[in-house]
């Protein structure tokens, strides 16, 4: 059964327009952020998304929480459409569903302490009293592995992981069953992001947990990922499962996202020529007409410029857009 | 290599940071030797002082900065011992530049590109014309064109679309990858001895990082600029450099040819350096992580100063400093224990 399914979400961005332009009438341009979206995320999988700066990802993320409102399209979480449910039931999925934001110390409140932080979800739901919240949030900074010191401690104070790690920490506090995690390795050093991916393994294992893993590294996704969805301007470029996707990727923006990795000279050996991406994402406001990836494509042909390509089945739960 | 022939090199440099009334060891002993045409990786985690060595050779040290020992030599001469004179006529932005890590910043918002670009032109023709003031419009003119060409072709090297109107136009109007070739345009135009590269991509997509990168590559051999290149990025040294030097706490721990480091660390830090990238295939397996925390440069000893993280230490290694061992004439390493060449 898929924990949360997605039918042909949009979310767009209406941009401000001008006292002139608004007197003349006229269309509002809307950047189309997310568009017609669609998949599923079953229990207990790590489901990683790629993609460049500005295509979609994190709107997606906060789509599914409900933070910003998606034009058209369904949520389903556990067979609930998210669209027509009661405010009191969107509280309830809240507590469910728990995002990492990209930014740890941004997300932390700076006046407040780290055990006030933790224990914020734990207050607003209200479910236990104040000499259970000490114990629990002391619990749940073990989970992590944060020494109890640390409750008393500013964000300030805390370096990078650290952070980052109360964000995890704080994300578990109503035991959800989904956690989003947009990037949850920027901005860290090696040693470090391997010591958050590692915690983040062993709490899915320990809280039987899904996650949404956001990305823009590669190779991290490879590693964590059970299944992955490649996004570009908005749309789906192609899905399936990791290996797949990794080994035989099917369309030609996957395969130039794998080909500008950086691969080690001593472990490949060879250094093969490279296909380069050339250009840089064009702006979502006007996508360029049939498939969106057309301008940078080096095999693109006549039918790529007129009409969007189709999500197809290339093999079993391997889905690719494109015309080739 | 030739004794001579070393256009880089920088011994037992040890720098402190005052800050109230402690100091803290932030360089020591750092041993880094760069031959011509030659790209040296320097990585480390953040905080290792990899920043500060690349702008002691520049010798723009914040204020609280003091360099305690060592020398710097650039072509023969020590640039600890010259006047800040002597440094910004012969130095500074000509024999050496750098392109730092934030591009943003790095370009004036109010001025074209084409502006600043010429602007450094202007800065170093200076000495070639007497007197400004004495050259009359026609040649002043003349000579301003000539400025613009060469500007527009390096941009146009630099493979920007459009270059010549591309000139005109502000920082603001290029996009990250493009700002950062400009950049490389400004750095590869005044045709440096030596040139600092401090985490060139940071902030770029992996597609737009590949092709700066290939292209960097590309210009470095064709001016045959030597280059030390910071990152913390191990993928990207392995795709650009000849030699890696790896720095922990301050110290430069790993020196080697960039295949044999990769291949046969023989330090403990860089073989958990290199363990803790996640690879392919991989999937189930615990990554290797480092434990514990790079020491503040408040606690560091004459000790090896990974020991307290270190897999395989033994008593020797809390009692004296780590010895310098060659494994091979490019190979060295400081540690007690080696690890064994596989």
């Amino acid at each position: 059964m898929a924990l949360l399914e997605l039918k042909n979400l949009k979310v767009y961005y209406q941009l401000q327009q001008g006292v002139l332009a608004k007197i003349l009438g006229g269309d509002r341009e809307v950047v189309k952020a997310v568009d017609d979206v669609s998949f599923e995320l079953h229990e207990g999988e790590i489901f990683g998304i790629v993609g460049e700066t500005g295509c979609g990802k994190t709107t997606l993320c906060k789509s599914l929480l409900l933070l910003v409102k998606a034009r058209d399209g369904k949520i389903f979480f556990n067979d609930r459409d998210l669209s027509g449910m009661h405010p009191r039931e969107i509280r309830q999925f809240r507590r469910e569903v728990q995002m990492i934001p990209q930014d740890p110390v941004g997300s932390l409140n700076p006046k407040m302490r780290i055990k006030g932080a933790v224990a914020e979800p734990l207050r607003a739901y209200s479910e236990v009293n104040a000499v259970e919240i000490g114990r629990k949030v002391e619990e749940l900074l073990r989970t992590v592995d944060l020494s109890s010191e640390f409750k008393e401690k500013y964000p300030f104070q805390l370096s990078g992981g650290e952070a980052r790690r109360v964000t995890v920490a704080r994300s578990l506090a109503l035991r959800p069953k989904l956690i989003i995690c947009d990037e949850p390795t920027s901005g860290l050093d090696v040693s470090i992001s391997a010591k958050i991916i590692n915690v983040m393994r062993e709490i899915r294992d320990e809280f039987n947990l899904t996650y949404l893993w956001v990305s823009h590294n590669l190779h991290e996704i490879n590693y964590v990922s059970n299944r992955v969805l490649v996004m570009y301007l908005g749309k789906i470029v192609e899905i399936g499962r990791t290996s797949a996707v990794f080994e035989r990727p099917g369309h030609p923006y996957t395969q130039g996202l794998l080909m500008a990795l950086p691969k080690f000279a001593g472990v490949s050996g060879s250094k093969e020529k490279k296909i380069y991406l050339k250009g840089e994402v064009p702006s979502p406001i006007n996508p360029p007409r049939g498939c969106r990836f057309h301008p940078r494509c080096d095999r693109r042909r006549s039918i790529c410029m007129e009409t969007e390509p189709k999500l197809v089945e290339v093999e079993d739960g391997h889905h690719v857009a494109c015309w080739l | 290599m030739d004794q001579n022939v070393k256009l880089l090199e920088i011994r037992d440099l040890s720098i402190v940071y005052r800050v109230g009334k402690r100091t803290g060891r932030v360089v020591e002993k750092a041993m880094v030797e760069l031959g011509p045409g030659e790209v040296l990786g320097l990585a480390g985690e953040s905080g290792c002082g990899k920043s500060t060595l690349a702008w002691s050779i520049m010798r723009l040290l914040p204020g609280n900065a003091r360099i305690t020992g060592g020398s710097i030599y650039l072509q023969g001469k020590n640039l600890l011992e010259l006047s800040e004179k002597e440094l910004d006529r012969d130095f500074r932005g000509k024999r050496v530049t750098m392109i730092i890590q934030n591009t943003k910043e790095s370009l004036n918002p109010v001025f074209t590109v084409g502006t600043q670009m010429s602007d450094l032109l202007r800065f170093h023709d200076k000495e070639d014309i007497p007197w400004a003031a004495s050259i009359n419009p026609f040649q002043r003119a003349r000579i301003k064109s000539a400025r613009r060409l060469k500007c527009v072709s390096m941009l146009d090297e630099m493979e920007i679309a459009a270059p010549d109107k591309r000139f005109y136009e502000y920082p603001h109007q290029f996009s990250g990858g493009m700002k950062q070739r400009v950049m490389m345009a400004m750095n590869f135009m005044v045709n440096p001895a030596l040139m600092i590269a401090d985490e060139p991509t940071t902030g770029l997509d992996v597609s737009v990082e590949a092709y700066v990168l290939a292209l960097f590559k590309d210009k470095v051999r064709q001016y045959r600029t030597s280059v030390l290149y910071i990152t913390h990025n191990l993928r990207i040294l392995s795709e650009i450099a000849d030699r890696v030097a790896i720095m922990y706490a301050g110290t430069i721990v790993e020196q080697a040819p960039v295949e044999e480091l990769f291949r046969a660390p023989l330090h403990p830090y860089t073989r958990a350096l290199i363990r803790c990238l996640p690879e392919a295939g991989s999937l189930g397996e615990k990554l290797q992580e480092i434990p514990g925390q790079v020491p503040s440069i408040f606690e560091r000893t004459e000790n090896c100063k990974f020991l307290p993280r270190c897999p395989c230490h033994t008593p020797i290694c809390s009692e004296m400093p780590p010895p310098d061992v060659r494994a091979s004439s490019s190979h060295f390493v400081l540690c007690h224990n080696p690890l064994e060449r596989s």
